[in-house]
């Protein structure tokens, strides 16, 4: 280090406060929009851990192990889609949540009522928790969920103490309660879904450019990088000596 | 109507002469199998390819696509993937209709007990074509636990259930085992033997197996059989280590006719291995995606970017189509039924474009390598459907579309 930058830095840093924060990532240059924090400018973005610890006009690289040029790009929060359906009864009705979700920007994907209290513990084991995606859901009010209309228009399968218990239970993923498709002229499974929703306290839903998602960053990982934005050269990057 | 970019005919009952479905104008259309690379038309009737020619009439067809400027190939055969069993596997039509791939082969997802499930559950609900090499382990890729019990490799049975299903399973596989010796390749290609079909092997050398690349693929592998993930170095020992040069019995056993098949995946494409096979003229004889929860992510191993980076090491498109259509198609006795846009065949298409630019193209270990081509899959038709259209080109303006029937 030269002798004025030394100099400069003892000056700013009170005794024993200064210990600089070496950040993981740093993605520089951006052009970031965070309408949560009025933000809609160039700025850079640190990024620690799991954490956004830092954005400022000029973040210096020195201060990042890996840092990414994102001057051609947008950087916003990861996306929030909250109406999506991944996967509840196994493959043929949805979606797998990582491939479609995390390529395209979307770090949080709240499934619609795919599952009901009967099947939303094996929905959660088999594909929310495996995921890296965040998949918080919608319970459906039909203890089933989604299973086709027969079950879907049976008022017998609206279980509103059930639901309810289910939501309470996993008030870290159950966002609210769905109901849908429900065909007879009533309102019975509104009915039910609400009630529910006030037993749980939760809410109730009821039924020319580009733009093309390059890098996705989730819990600080970078988990998308079609552009290889922020992975190295293969013949700089050493030895391909140990698996990853 | 805009003339020269898409052109869509709407048939009002009894005025129209189509006696096409669907018309392909002007793409470049490249069939290996019928030699032909050039400009020309594909019309599709009936779910099956009609004639491809020059300037077919537009006014002889329901649909006109112009897809001037793409080109025109067979649907991809994609000869390794995974919609079935192995905990990382993906839905097809979630992820190859959208490649071009119009034909998937689960490698070993299911083994003979659970196949009934995989064609109830997979093969049947799915627009995508689903073949699959079944696993030589009863239970299938359920983990080290199911795959390295010799108890369950049962060669009589797994003949049994691929006599049962002809239609659907069209080889064995076996994966991952991690015992010692070579009783899950040979129980393999005995079940091979007595169904009169190929194996894939996934084979590790990196742990002491007591078994050798040399010995396997020239004492062991039958012509036909199959070495899937031929550029990881874990895999198969491609490479010489010492003098840089593929191994002189990889030569040899290609010689045989043994088969070298690409399956991407997350471990299994390195820059160093590729690019030096590459170079030294050995490529995939078919060329695959191994695609699961892992290598669909930062890899993007899906079909024409696998063709995108072999392309970048100096693979010709046509050369790319040819190992992604026709030697599939070969490899599992599905030629000529698959795999060409012959007069009569099944009208699986991929429309793909090449584009020119710079394109990071990442690896399994996820290191890049820039590269200037890139294939991108802009319409896929399954068996004469339009099922993939990314730039809405055989679709009407909303606002030139007529009445939107309303639901009542």
């Amino acid at each position: 280090m030269r002798p004025a930058a030394l100099v400069l830095l003892s000056v700013l840093c009170p005794a024993g406060a200064c210990g600089q924060e070496i950040y993981d990532l740093l993605l520089r240059g951006g052009h970031v929009i965070d309408p949560g924090n009025k933000r809609n400018e160039r700025l850079d973005i640190a990024i620690s851990g799991e954490r956004v610890r830092r954005i400022a006009a000029r973040i210096p690289a020195a201060h990042a192990r890996r840092v990414v040029d994102v001057t051609d790009y947008y950087v916003t929060p990861g996306l929030i889609d909250i109406h999506t359906h991944f996967d509840a009864q196994g493959a043929p009705l949805n979606l797998n949540p990582d491939h479609n979700a995390l390529r395209n920007g979307v770090t949080t994907a709240v499934d619609a009522g795919s599952s009901g209290w009967k099947n939303f513990e094996d929905f959660k084991t088999r594909v929310i928790d495996r995921s890296k995606t965040r998949v918080l859901a919608f319970l459906n009010i039909v203890g089933a969920g989604m299973y086709g209309s027969q079950v879907e228009d049976d008022v017998a399968q609206m279980d509103v103490e059930a639901a309810a218990r289910m939501v309470r239970k996993h008030r870290q993923t159950i966002v609210g309660i769905k109901t849908a498709h429900f065909q007879p002229a009533n309102w019975e499974a509104v009915d039910r879904a609400v009630k529910a929703a006030g037993l749980s306290d939760s809410v109730v839903m009821v039924t020319d450019r580009e733009i093309r998602c390059v890098l996705t960053v989730r819990n600080g990982d970078v988990v998308w990088d079609t552009e290889g934005l922020s992975l190295t050269d293969w013949r700089e990057s050493g030895p391909y000596s140990n698996f990853k | 109507m805009r003339i020269g970019t898409v052109s869509y005919l709407v048939c009002a009952a009894g005025a129209c002469f189509g006696q096409y479905d669907l018309l392909l104008k002007n793409g470049h259309v490249i069939d290996p199998a019928n030699q032909i690379d050039g400009v020309l038309d594909v019309a599709v009737s009936g779910g099956k390819i009609a004639r491809v020619a020059a300037n077919l009439p537009a006014n002889q067809a329901r649909k006109v696509l112009d897809v001037r400027g793409l080109y025109v190939t067979p649907g991809l055969i994609d000869l390794h993937a995974h919609v079935f069993g192995y905990s990382g596997s993906l839905f097809p039509d979630d992820t190859a209709l959208i490649a071009g791939t119009t034909t998937v082969v689960d490698a070993g997802g299911a083994g003979w007990r659970s196949f009934d499930e995989m064609l109830r559950r997979v093969i049947l609900p799915s627009r995508t074509r689903v073949l699959a090499l079944i696993n030589i382990v009863g239970h299938g890729m359920l983990g080290a636990r199911y795959e390295d019990d010799v108890a369950d490799m049962d060669a009589e049975k797994t003949a049994a259930k691929i006599r049962e299903y002809r239609q659907h399973i069209v080889g064995i596989k076996t994966a991952h085992f991690g015992g010692q010796g070579w009783v899950a390749i040979d129980r393999a290609i005995a079940a091979g033997n007595m169904a009169k079909v190929p194996v894939m092997i996934d084979d590790k050398i990196f742990t002491n197996t007591g078994r050798t690349s040399r010995e396997k693929l020239l004492d062991k592998m039958r012509p036909g059989d199959m070495h899937t993930h031929m550029y990881n170095d874990r895999q198969l020992e491609l490479i010489d280590r010492f003098t840089g040069k593929v191994q002189a019995y990889a030569v040899e056993a290609r010689r045989r006719g043994v088969l070298f098949d690409l399956g991407h995946g997350g471990g299994s494409f390195l820059w160093p291995v590729a690019v030096k096979a590459m170079a030294q003229g050995f490529a995939p004889d078919t060329i695959s995606t191994d695609l699961h929860s892992s290598s669909i992510l930062i890899p993007e191993s899906d079909m024409p970017n696998c063709m995108s980076k072999l392309m970048n090491l100096g693979m010709t498109l046509g050369d790319g189509v040819l190992r992604s259509t026709v030697n599939p198609a070969k490899a599992i006795s599905r030629f000529p039924e698959l795999g060409t846009l012959g007069e009569g065949r099944v009208a699986d298409i991929a429309v793909l474009d090449l584009r020119s630019g710079v394109f990071a193209f990442k690896d399994a270990w996820h290191k890049k390598l820039m590269g200037t081509r890139k294939i991108e899959c802009v319409m896929t038709v399954r068996e004469g459907r339009l099922v993939y259209d990314r730039d809405g080109r055989g679709f009407p303006d909303w606002r030139e579309a007529g009445r939107y029937e309303v639901i009542p």
